[in-house]
């Protein structure tokens, strides 16, 4: 069998109209069926993830067919593909993807309003996460791409807290107002790429990266002489467009305050799926899309793209120093956590980028843990101050024995997952700057402070909540209230826990995957990226 | 001699050509059968069922008549045209008016009123709409578009009876009046300078364009003053939010949709004869570049309608400024007049149509269930009408163009037209006009959010419910939001086979 990537696309969908059919007096069997749904999902994916690193490069899994495909008459055909396929760029975050919404499922417990409601647009997201991470047709991943927004809207919407209303119609509005535009240059991309075999326009993402299949007078073709705007060409404003779409995703200064908002107001689930997964697509974005599409753009603008990375870790460490909200404290680190994502992949590097797939993912995994440890005091006691909390560790120990691990985790202990995807990142930013010249070594050097923060957040924060005599806001009531952890409880954390520490101690799990891939993908990217700068610049004059 | 043999062709034509207008006979033949039936029998229970069966039978007639060849029928000396591309205007026609009628017998207000003419009169508002997308003589032009305003006025004034509804009825006769003088005036500048009405006289280019350019300038702005009236583009668009407050959402779904492809059926026909290239090339004058005057009143259009629908409290007035929007979209299509520029504006027409028909059999179903006709009226009402509150998101997605649905897959076409059409031309007014499009997407999901927030995330403190009646959102709203889906994931078909008999 080889079209398993569109079973794990419509496998969710399918229980979703299953759910749909059932009566509402069927509540308590939506959640099962989710968790099934979504371990089976998750069980998929590790096969085909063993399959991959068995011939790790290349393409795999490929499914593609026509979708629709109309002849227009002197206009030409519009062809658009079902188009799909993994490398080692995706594999590893689909198998994250598909853990992470098992964790999720599982956690939704919680969820006590409309659980068909819910369930249902739980499983509709599933699906469109898995299809954003194996789609190639620039299309279908559009169509994917936007799909994620209605569930994710009314997921925070309808059950998330005081402020939900504002949270998640700023979360739709700023994610529409990226992808809107970056509809725009998908089509001015299609009706300048010709797919080499057919002679017809594409939307294939993959005949797109290649300069030789532009028409020579379109307006994002490498070879024109006169496709500028405000005399600069117009690949660089595509390159823009579809930054700041994944940027608003990432998300990165100053595009990012949609995230605290949504991730305050959002229920414990569905934070872990907007940290854990939907962050991810905005860095997958970049590296598949912006930098493979528009090579010559990302090397221009590299120092740039660098700096806001910088920037979006500092920034982001900061903030999190001064919050008073556990739960925005960790949104706010994760916004300093995807920095480092998008340092590593400005460096250019093999290590820089490798590094940032290989901090996707573990971010994937430790803000899991992390919204889901906060998400367990939130549910004993409806708070989540950190002043109202000290001396948790003599009521719950064996809580703040996950706590500390993820902390640590997060912050880059040495064995634990954070360390190696930072380290990573900062190598490729360092070496940057005597490879390819991209990056000022500063940079790297900024970016190590932001892990100084970070350490400074992380352990103040443990300090004050979970250290010394105990001493609740809600005094003796918060003190029945805080029981240790529930066998489900353990059943999530044991899991994530393994995870941070195996891939830390033996990155080579995720690197064997995304290795080949990414080394071909840099080289290609920098030969690219220069050839094209050097022709733009000879006919453009820019 | 000469005299006898035009006559004689004149004769032939017309002998030619009466078969050509059966669907329309048809139409007549049940309306006067409607009429006859108010006459004699006391029991009108099946009145709206024999009116069903007559736009269906007509629907079919017109089918018949799609024709093999591309070719444009000269109708009554020129006077009338029919091309499969009218037909297909046709088509989409007949069908906002059969769901139209199917809806409205359902609904127990119009019962209640006992008005008849209200559904006999159908079959004649088809009939005049057909004829405005066969016009092809400034003279059809002009009587078609007072026979559409007629019915339109008379649809407002029929709709359920108290004192706002005549003053929004009095409001789009005294703007319907301008509108038509405008236009006349404007065609009878034309018919000074060019020496004939019809647009398809060779000659008429020719002769219009040595007129002075302030002439034609005044002559063409007052003739698309009375076009944009009927498709309530900016700046003639001051009526439609009155009508629309002031008419029962019923009425709406045939009053919204129907006049409005009649509108685009003849605004593209009227610059097919302007023969877009042409025109362009005789008159250098930038305002006369199609392109730029089409850009402008687009961008005109969604910038009016999107901003001002932000501000809206009542429902039907936010769904008369975001269908000001929509026409934005739709003049889209028209901009480079390319092939698929007209192809995406059927298909989004299509797409409006299924949309549109389907938001207002909502918004009547809730106005009839639940007296909702404020936004705040819409608050917690999932808890009320779960089904139709969820088929209303639906609804709203496909308007602002979210994957996988039909409004989506039409503003990719008609983006991909303006596309191609600002390639063609290097127009900076359509890459404007695009840019505008797309952040009115954006800001359409704000004022459609409105109300799905006041559904789904806000409680009511009371909601009022008048019956336990759900079979028509399975029977009628369910089929069009499954076509809705349908047409946004699988679009090859229906576009292949307009492609195949239009072009």
């Amino acid at each position: 069998m080889n079209n398993w990537l569109s079973v794990l696309i419509f496998l969710p969908i399918a229980a979703a109209l299953i759910l749909l059919l059932l009566p509402k007096r069927a509540s308590n069997v939506f959640r099962p069926v989710t968790i099934v749904i979504s371990l089976l999902q998750t069980l998929i994916a590790a096969y085909l993830y063993t399959q991959y690193l068995k011939n790790p490069q290349g393409y795999h899994f490929v499914e593609r067919t026509d979708w629709i495909n109309l002849n227009l008459g002197t206009f030409g055909r519009l062809n658009i593909d079902y188009f799909l396929a993994v490398d080692g760029l995706s594999i590893g975050l689909l198998l994250l993807s598909a853990f992470v919404m098992f964790i999720a499922a599982i956690a939704s417990n919680e969820i006590k309003k409309d659980p068909k409601a819910y369930y249902t647009l739980f499983l509709l997201l599933s699906a469109a996460i898995m299809g954003v991470f194996c789609a190639l047709d620039f299309f279908l991943f559009y169509v994917f791409y936007e799909l994620m927004l209605l569930p994710m809207y009314f997921l925070i919407g309808m059950w998330g807290g005081p402020n939900r209303e504002y949270a998640s119609i700023k979360f739709f509005l700023y994610t529409l107002l990226g992808s809107i535009f970056m509809l725009l240059v998908m089509i001015g991309l299609y009706f300048s790429v010709i797919d080499p075999v057919t002679g017809e326009h594409t939307f294939n993402m993959l005949y797109m990266m290649d300069a030789a299949n532009y028409t020579k007078d379109s307006y994002f073709s490498i070879f024109s002489s006169d496709a500028l705007l405000f005399n600069y060409p117009v690949r660089f404003f595509g390159f823009i467009v579809l930054f700041i779409a994944f940027a608003i995703k990432i998300p990165t200064i100053p595009l990012h305050t949609w995230l605290p908002d949504a991730h305050v107001e959002a229920p414990t689930p569905v934070s872990i799926i907007l940290a854990g997964v939907l962050l991810k697509i905005g860095g997958y974005g970049i590296i598949r899309i912006c930098y493979g599409i528009f090579p010559e753009a990302a090397i221009y603008f590299s120092y740039w793209i660098g700096l806001i990375g910088v920037v979006s870790i500092i920034y982001g460490a900061f903030i999190a120093l001064a919050s008073t909200d556990l739960k925005r404290m960790i949104a706010y680190s994760s916004i300093s956590h995807m920095g480092f994502v998008i340092l590593g992949i400005a460096s250019l590097t093999s290590e820089g980028v490798n590094g940032a797939i290989f901090q996707m993912i573990s971010h994937g995994v430790l803000s899991t843990m992390l919204f889901y440890l906060v998400g367990i005091i939130y549910q004993r006691v409806q708070d989540r101050e950190i002043a109202a909390f000290r001396g948790l560790a003599q009521p719950m120990p064996r809580y703040t024995l996950f706590v500390v691990i993820a902390f640590f985790a997060s912050l880059g202990l040495p064995g634990l997952s954070g360390f190696i995807g930072e380290a990573f990142t900062l190598i490729g930013a360092f070496k940057s700057a005597s490879v390819n010249a991209l990056l000022p070594r500063g940079f790297a050097i900024l970016a190590s402070v932001g892990i100084l923060i970070g350490a400074a957040y992380f352990l103040w924060t443990l300090q004050r909540m979970f250290f010394g005599a105990p001493r609740f806001k809600g005094a003796q009531e918060w003190h029945l209230k805080l029981k240790d952890l529930t066998a489900t409880e353990y059943l999530v954390l044991i899991p994530l826990a393994l995870i941070t520490i195996l891939l830390g101690i033996f990155p080579s799990i995720l690197f064997d995957a995304s290795n080949n891939t990414i080394n071909a993908w840099a080289h290609e990217t920098w030969i690219h990226g220069i050839a094209n700068l050097k022709s733009m610049q000879s006919l453009l004059k820019f | 001699m000469e005299l006898y043999q035009t006559l004689q062709s004149l004769v032939t034509s017309n002998n030619a050509s009466w078969k050509f207008l059966i669907p329309e006979y048809s139409l007549l033949f049940f309306f006067l059968m409607g009429l006859l039936i108010d006459l004699f029998f006391k029991n009108r229970k099946w009145l709206a069922g024999l009116m069903i069966a007559g736009i269906s039978f007509s629907g079919f007639l017109t089918f018949q008549q799609i024709s093999a060849s591309i070719e444009i029928q000269q109708l009554f000396n020129g006077m009338l045209i029919l091309s499969n591309k009218i037909i297909v205007f046709k088509l989409l026609i007949t069908l906002v008016v059969g769901l139209f009628i199917i809806f409205a017998s359902t609904d127990y207000r119009i019962k209640k009123q006992n008005t008849p003419e209200y559904f006999y009169l159908v079959p004649l508002f088809l009939i005049a709409l057909n004829m405005l997308c066969m016009s092809a003589h400034m003279l059809t032009i002009y009587l078609s578009v007072e026979m559409v305003s007629l019915f339109s006025y008379g649809y407002v004034a029929l709709s359920i009876k108290d004192k706002s509804n005549a003053e929004s009825g009095m409001k789009y006769i005294l703007f319907g009046l301008l509108a038509s003088a405008l236009l006349l005036y404007g065609i009878s500048l034309m018919y000074g300078f060019a020496g004939t009405l019809s647009l398809q006289d060779p000659n008429f280019l020719a002769w219009f364009a040595k007129a002075p350019m302030p002439i034609i300038a005044l002559s063409i702005g007052l003739i698309m003053a009375g076009f944009l009236f009927k498709i309530a583009a900016a700046p003639f668009h001051f009526y439609a939010p009155d009508v629309y407050q002031g008419t029962s959402a019923t009425t709406l779904i045939l009053l919204s949709v129907a006049p409005k492809i009649a509108g685009y059926a003849l605004f593209a026909n009227f610059l097919g004869f302007f023969s877009f290239k042409i025109f362009n090339q005789i008159l250098f004058w930038p305002m006369y570049n199609w392109e730029t005057f089409l850009s402008v009143i687009a961008i005109m259009t969604l910038v009016i309608g999107s901003f001002v629908a932000l501000s809206q409290t009542n429902i039907k007035r936010l769904m008369a400024y975001a269908g000001i929007a929509q026409s934005g979209f739709l003049l889209m299509g028209l901009i480079g007049y390319t092939s698929i520029g007209v192809i995406a504006l059927l298909f989004y027409l299509l797409a409006y149509l299924l949309m549109n028909t389907a938001a207002f059999m909502l918004i009547s179903y809730f106005e009839q269930q639940h007296e909702a006709y404020d936004l705040a009226d819409y608050k917690g009402l999932v808890r009320k009408s779960p089904l139709a509150s969820i088929l209303l998101v639906v609804v709203f997605a496909s308007f602002i163009g979210l994957p996988p649905l039909v409004g989506f897959t039409g503003k990719f076409l008609l983006f991909s037209a303006s596309y191609q059409a600002y390639v063609a031309s290097s127009n900076p007014a359509i890459l404007i006009t695009i840019i505008t499009a797309a952040i009115a997407s954006i800001i359409s999901l704000f004022y459609y959010f409105i109300i799905i927030r006041n559904m789904f995330m806000r409680e009511a403190t009371w909601v009022k419910v008048n019956k336990e009646e759900q079979s028509i959102l399975y029977f009628l709203v369910l089929p069009l939001i499954l076509a809705i889906i349908y047409f946004g994931i699988l679009p090859s078909n229906i576009i292949s086979y307009i492609q195949s008999i239009i072009a």
